[in-house]
This record gives structure tokens, sequence and C-alpha cells, in this order.
């Protein structure tokens, strides 16, 4: 085996991932060339002190009322979703009187009349077409498992 | 006191919203789910955030949570998720450099050498790209295997094991430089 084969196994051995039938000839290939050797004991060497690392900081007083910060978070993300279908109802309610008050407007000139039916058909299909595409593309969406 | 698994806990918070469920559940990590984030992000103010964000929704979709399923790998998929959110929408500068974060091993505190190797390797890692510093957090930091890691972070375990070996390959570089 050749060092650059070597090299590419090195990885899976150290991490017990390497299948067992290229495990004896890779250690064959270790117990002769003292420069893999090398790699794979600095390799471990940084995978013990990597899961021994230790911080400091000023977290443990934050950790102290990590309890009552993550409490007040979820309290402002429900007043942000009442908030946000609140502004919701409110510009579709404003929107629905505005359009109606014009369209049935006799004294307001047909043209605009009519851009706004326009205007407002192409936003009712635009709005269908967005959350078709969004259920479309969740159902086979192979990552919709994984949380976000 | 009877010591209540993190998956019992877990369906009490999905069935029943339960908070003080929730708030073992909470205690009891936090203090690793904060040390990993600070892994993942290389700053304190971050990592507190990311935690606490990742607790939210882990109340708020508990619903999602498998029953059956181990509550840390669950966990460590959506404080990774959370990091990568963060990462994209902030652009926030790091307000503690490596040498202000790392004090080495315990027993590195009798020993400066160990001390300022450990702290070389913290610096390396952190100018990793976020991809390859975040196999080798999820290896070393958690012990995960290829596939738990596969599956925290949504790809193949052959994807892992190249990340690995380019995460390992840049820091053997960087340390040759």
């Amino acid at each position: 085996m050749k060092c650059s084969e070597a090299k590419e196994n090195l990885s899976r051995y150290l991490d017990g991932e390497l299948p067992a039938a290229q495990v004896a000839e890779l250690e064959r290939h270790l117990a002769d060339c003292a420069a893999c050797r090398a790699d794979l004991e600095r390799w471990r060497a940084w995978g013990k002190e990597l899961a021994n690392m230790n911080f400091s900081g000023d977290h443990d007083r934050k950790l102290d009322v990590f309890e009552t910060s993550v409490y007040a978070r979820l309290e402002r993300g429900i007043a942000w979703i009442l908030l946000s279908l609140g502004g919701v109802l409110v510009l579709a309610s404003a929107l629905f009187y505005a359009i109606r008050d014009v369209l049935l407007n006799p004294e307001i000139v047909w043209p605009l009349r009519a851009g706004l039916t326009l205007l407002s058909l192409a936003l009712v299909i635009l709005a269908v077409g967005v959350v078709r595409h969004r259920l479309s593309t969740y159902k086979s969406d192979k990552y919709k498992g994984v949380l976000r | 006191m009877q010591h209540i698994a993190d998956e019992t806990l877990m369906e009490r918070i999905k069935n029943a919203q339960d908070r003080e469920a929730f708030t073992m559940l909470m205690n009891r990590h936090k203090t690793h789910a904060y040390r990993l984030a600070l892994q993942l992000t290389g700053d304190h103010d971050e990592a507190m955030d990311c935690a606490q964000e990742a607790f939210v929704k882990v109340f708020t979709r508990a619903r999602r949570y498998q029953d059956g399923r181990q509550f840390w790998p669950w966990f460590v998929g959506i404080l990774r998720n959370t990091v990568r959110m963060l990462r994209r929408t902030t652009r926030r500068r790091r307000k503690a450099g490596a040498e202000e974060l790392i004090v080495g091993l315990p027993d590195h505190r009798d020993d400066p050498e160990a001390a300022a190797r450990a702290a070389e390797l913290w610096r390396r890692l952190l100018a990793l790209p976020p991809k390859l510093r975040e196999v080798m957090v999820l290896r070393h930091q958690e012990g995960f295997n290829y596939e738990q890691i596969a599956a925290v972070l949504g790809v193949s375990a052959n994807t892992v094991a190249s990340r690995l070996h380019a995460a390992r390959q840049r820091l053997a570089q960087d340390h040759e430089m």
C-alpha cells in the first residue's frame, strides 16, 4: 500500500469506521511507515485535546439565568406571532375594503377599475402559486425531518 | 429522587406542554449545550444565544419529536441548525478572540506548554470552514460516530468521512506552516 492510499483511509481507521477487510492492510503499512504513524498519532492527540478542551469566560452567571432567558424568549415568540397575525388581518381587511370600494364605485373610470381587477387577480394567482410551490417542495424535501 | 430519562421528559413536553419537564431537561443539558455551541461558534454570546434558541425550539416544535428517539442527538441537530441560521442572518464580529476563550485542560494549569498547544489547536480549529469544524466538534466533543453525525447534518456517512479527512489535513497543513 502506498502512503497516498494509506492517508485516504487513516481518518476512517482512527474513528473506527474502516471496514475490517482494509484494517489489516493499513496496519501492515503503518508498521513500516513512520510518516503515516506520525500523522495518525498527531490526529489522535488532537482528538483527545478537543474532547477535553475547557473554556473560561463569564458564562457561569449567564447559565444561572439560562432558564429565565429561555422562558422570556418563549413569551416574546408568542407576542410576535400574535402581532404578525393581527398585522396580517388588519392589512388584508384594509386591502379588501379598498378594492371593493373602488371596484363597485361607478364614479371611478372603467380603465382604472379593470386595471385594479387584473392586479387583484394577479396577486391571488401569485399567492396560490407560492403556497402550492412551498407545499410541493415540502413534500419532496428529504431533509424535512431535520429541524431548522 | 428518581431519574427520569430525557426521552420520557420529551414525551411529556410533546404530549402535555409540560413546563416542569422542560425545565428539568433544560437544566440537565444547558451547560453541555452551551459548551457545544461555543465550539461551533467560537463566541460566548453567540453560543449562549444559540443554546437558548435551541431550547426554545425544543419546546415550540416538540410535536416533531419522534417517540423513542434519543434526545441528545436530536437536540444537537437543532442546535447545529440554529448556529447555521445565526451565521447566515448575523454578521456580528467575534468579541472574544481564541486567546480569551481558551484555558486549556484542567491538568494544563501547571503545564504552560500543554496549555499553549491546546490554545494553538483551538485557533486552528476556529480558522477551519464551518462545515469542517462542525464535523470535528461532533466527532471529538460529542463522540458521535459517522452515522450519527450524518443524521445531525442531513448528509451521507461518506460525506462525513470526507469532511473529517479534509479537516484533519487542513489542521495538519496549518500546523506545518
